[in-house]
């Protein structure tokens, strides 16, 4: 990831208290308490603990979040990565080791009548 | 229980009822009812179920309207479609997969993990706009994801 303008970069040993929001990308892997509003992706470290609500495009969790996420785009769960929260978003991916504690909500449709009984058909 | 256990139940079989043994099950047909498998069930692609899924490995490439679980891991494929709360130690989602439902992890991998330093540590830190600093200790961190979960309930905000 590059370390220039447009990006955001929370070190280990840093802690951030706020709302935090703009367009660029944004890695964490120190601590970030608060909100974290992006248009860009936001990557958090594995040694990285975000107690935020999120809304990005795409959000890649090797670290810990907790709080809810909206994501426009994908949300990623890699091994070790945890999120403890509301999971909004066109696509989740957990990877084998990953965790989510919380509830998930895609878009998409089920055939409607699976949503009834033989009886009620 | 009444009907012997299939090992298979074919695409174009449609059952309305219920399914127990201990013996592996590959679904492919249509289920109305509970799944209870001691062994690993699959959900292929073209099956559609209605119902509970219990079994000790579950592996869904189909549609799912009810709840799963299992004694030891769910995963979901690319093709599944779920609507219903995943209950299992593990839970894996291919990209590709979609679930309306709540994820109960029972005992996944990673633990939850505190802060390192206690938020309280930072009333040091002056607020912005006061070059004082501050006189009393910083709220604690729950009322601020309260606020934020409550403005993020009604969909998704502009970024």
């Amino acid at each position: 990831m590059t370390r220039d303008g447009d990006s955001g970069y929370i070190g280990p040993s840093l802690v951030v208290r706020g709302r935090l929001s703009g367009e660029g990308m944004l890695r964490v892997d120190g601590q970030l308490v608060g909100e974290v509003s992006t248009r860009g992706r936001v990557v958090v470290g594995a040694r990285g603990l975000m107690l935020a609500a999120v809304s990005t495009t795409t959000l890649d969790v090797e670290g810990q979040v907790r709080g809810d996420v909206v994501a426009s785009e994908s949300v990623a769960i890699r091994r070790g990565g945890r999120i403890d929260g509301d999971v909004r978003a066109k696509e989740v991916a957990i990877d084998d080791g990953g965790a989510l504690h919380g509830s998930i909500a895609m878009d998409f449709d089920v055939p409607g009548d699976l949503f009834a009984t033989e009886e009620e058909r | 229980m009444n009907d012997p256990s299939p090992s298979v139940l074919a695409r174009g079989l449609r059952l309305v009822g219920n399914i127990e043994g201990s013996e592996d099950l590959v679904l492919a047909g249509d289920v109305e009812g509970t799944i209870r498998i001691e062994g690993e069930v699959t959900i292929e692609g073209s099956a559609r179920i209605r119902g509970e899924v219990h079994g000790r490995d579950v592996r869904v490439r189909g549609t799912i309207v009810g709840d799963v679980y299992a004694s030891e891991s769910i995963v979901l494929e690319e093709e599944a479609r779920v609507v219903g709360d995943l209950t299992a130690p593990r839970v894996s989602l291919a990209r590709g997969a979609r679930l309306r439902g709540q994820m109960k992890m029972t005992d996944p991998y990673v633990k939850p993990r505190d802060l390192e330093r206690p938020v309280e540590h930072l009333e040091a830190t002056p607020t912005v706009g006061t070059s004082a600093p501050m006189r009393r200790p910083p709220p604690p961190v729950l009322p601020v994801l309260r606020r934020a979960r409550a403005r993020f309930r009604d969909g998704v905000p502009a970024p």
